[in-house]
């Protein structure tokens, strides 16, 4: 039969398809467990990292030492309080992503600046660090918003004056490469470090400026450079951080005044890598 | 059957008579993107050349059956499959260097080499003559990323694959690295010297006065 007949073009782009479908479903199927695997250990990285407990180019099996300081707490953003149920959501496992958009567990955001996504979830894991005396040292919050192109992932580290930021840095999105992809940078994230979330009045007042810092600005201690090329980018992780720390202001006052869950020793089945050979996560 | 010297042809010619960087201009949008870093280089290359191989095979081996209408679409389509294949397994065994290339290996699709030999090599030839011309190709292309990386690292960053070599300014050694390394269009001077240095060398590769 000639190639070019009707039936013959058909029967091969049906069956090219057929074949190339099949190959990449399999690989997807058999590889996802542990690019999930690698996704939450990467996740895992930049909490313990926020938290100040690993430095920037810290090592995969130096992940799960560190995370077992931390202490993971379901919040619950409508009623202000910590889900001390473990019941209902296990700390250690919840992840506020999987309930973002199901019914009655999400939020409609409110207030003067919004994250640009319709819906956020009622309940997120913040993470507690403690010292040896049990005293709070860090609190760990995780924030999100929409970008330019895509759903931007952050954590936010605030230490116990619940205002001096200890480390700001993303870990998931999809904003393009080398502009606003640079939220990621490790250089940009270290800029801050040592900024205060809240001004005298407790107005939550942290964001990114057009252009670079001048120290001598009354208003330096709440301001970042800019990324230059991703204008649009900022002006979300602007929205998202004036939103999430308007939402986390409940949260950190209870914090200030004492109200500190009981610690969950939850211990969570994957919270070790299965070997370090599929678990290169981590920041640069 | 194709002869021991089609064979040598078929793999030493990519590398430098016939480089796809060098004298087809091919795949350059990656060439730049990715070598500031000689680690992210090395990936890419190996990346490239999995997928060049596995595509030329694949359309090699139903070359007699491709309708000539729709031939562009196959070779797309099978690209564009090995490439998610190549993507998901970076994910899975090499998650940090897939992060730090994120979407260029998606771009991998639309790297001109890929194309441009399952057209120009692939659907002419015997399935093993082009593995050989793909791993030829991957390497050809390979061999030009890495040297674009590694000037573009040890003189941006003063690194070699990520160990300190000079030690630089901010890190309190005596180093200044070039700005301009780390940014893409020092690959442009770069492979406009490569291009330079191999029509020197070999003259017959220059085209004549129009």
């Amino acid at each position: 039969m000639s190639n070019n007949s009707l039936f013959k073009t058909f029967f091969v782009a049906i069956a090219v398809c057929a074949v190339c479908a099949t190959l990449v479903s399999t690989a997807n199927v058999v590889l996802r467990p542990i690019i999930e695997q690698n996704k939450l250990n990467f996740k895992r990285g930049n909490i313990v990292l926020a938290a100040g407990l690993v430095e920037p180019g810290y090592k995969a099996s130096d992940i799960a030492p560190a995370f077992e300081k931390i202490d993971p707490q379901v919040y619950d953003l409508l009623k202000e309080k910590f889900v001390t149920n473990a019941d209902e959501f296990n700390p250690a496992t919840f992840d506020e992503r999987v309930l973002m958009n199901k019914d009655g567990y999400t939020l409609v955001p409110e207030g003067e600046v919004k994250p640009g996504v319709p819906t956020v979830p009622r309940y997120v894991t913040i993470y507690l660090v403690r010292n040896d005396k049990g005293e709070l040292e860090k609190v760990i919050l995780p924030f999100f918003g929409k970008g330019l192109w895509s759903t931007m992932y952050g954590f936010i580290a605030l230490n116990n004056d619940f205002t001096t930021v200890g480390r700001l840095l993303y870990y998931d999105q999809l904003e393009t490469a080398g502009l606003g992809g640079e939220v990621e940078n490790p250089m940009w994230a270290d800029k801050w470090i040592g900024k205060k979330a809240y001004d005298e009045s407790g107005k939550a007042e942290l964001k990114v400026i057009k252009g670079t810092v001048d120290p001598s600005d009354k208003n330096a201690a709440h301001i970042v450079d800019g990324i230059s090329g991703a204008t649009l980018t900022c002006n979300g992780v602007n929205n998202q951080i004036g939103y999430w720390l308007n939402e986390y202001k409940g949260l950190l006052a209870q914090l200030k005044a004492g109200q500190l869950p009981p610690e969950s020793k939850t211990v969570c089945a994957n919270a070790t890598p299965k070997s370090d050979d599929n678990s290169k996560g981590g920041a640069k | 059957m194709a002869t021991a010297k089609e064979y040598k042809e078929a793999f030493l010619s990519p590398l430098f008579a016939t480089n796809p960087i060098a004298l087809s201009v091919l795949g350059i949008c990656s060439a730049l993107a990715v070598t500031t870093k000689m680690d992210t280089a090395l990936t890419m290359t190996i990346a490239v050349t999995a997928v060049l191989v596995c595509s030329n095979f694949a359309v090699s081996l139903i070359r007699n059956h491709i309708p000539s209408s729709i031939r562009m679409i196959v070779q797309m389509v099978i690209i564009a499959a090995m490439v998610m294949i190549v993507d998901l397994v970076l994910q899975a065994f090499a998650f940090k260097l897939s992060k730090s290339l994120s979407v260029f290996v998606s771009l991998i699709i639309t790297n001109c080499i890929i194309m441009g030999r399952a057209e120009a090599f692939a659907m002419k030839n015997p399935p093993v003559l082009s593995i050989v011309d793909g791993l030829g190709n991957g390497l050809g292309y390979g061999l030009i990323l890495m040297i674009v990386s590694f000037l573009r690292e040890f003189f941006g960053s003063g690194t070699i694959f990520g160990f300190e070599v000079l030690k630089t300014v901010n890190n309190g050694g005596w180093y200044m690295p070039n700005g301009l390394m780390i940014l893409a269009p020092s690959a442009f001077f770069i492979i406009g010297l490569i291009i330079w240095l191999f029509k020197t060398i070999n003259p017959k590769l220059q085209e004549g006065d129009k």
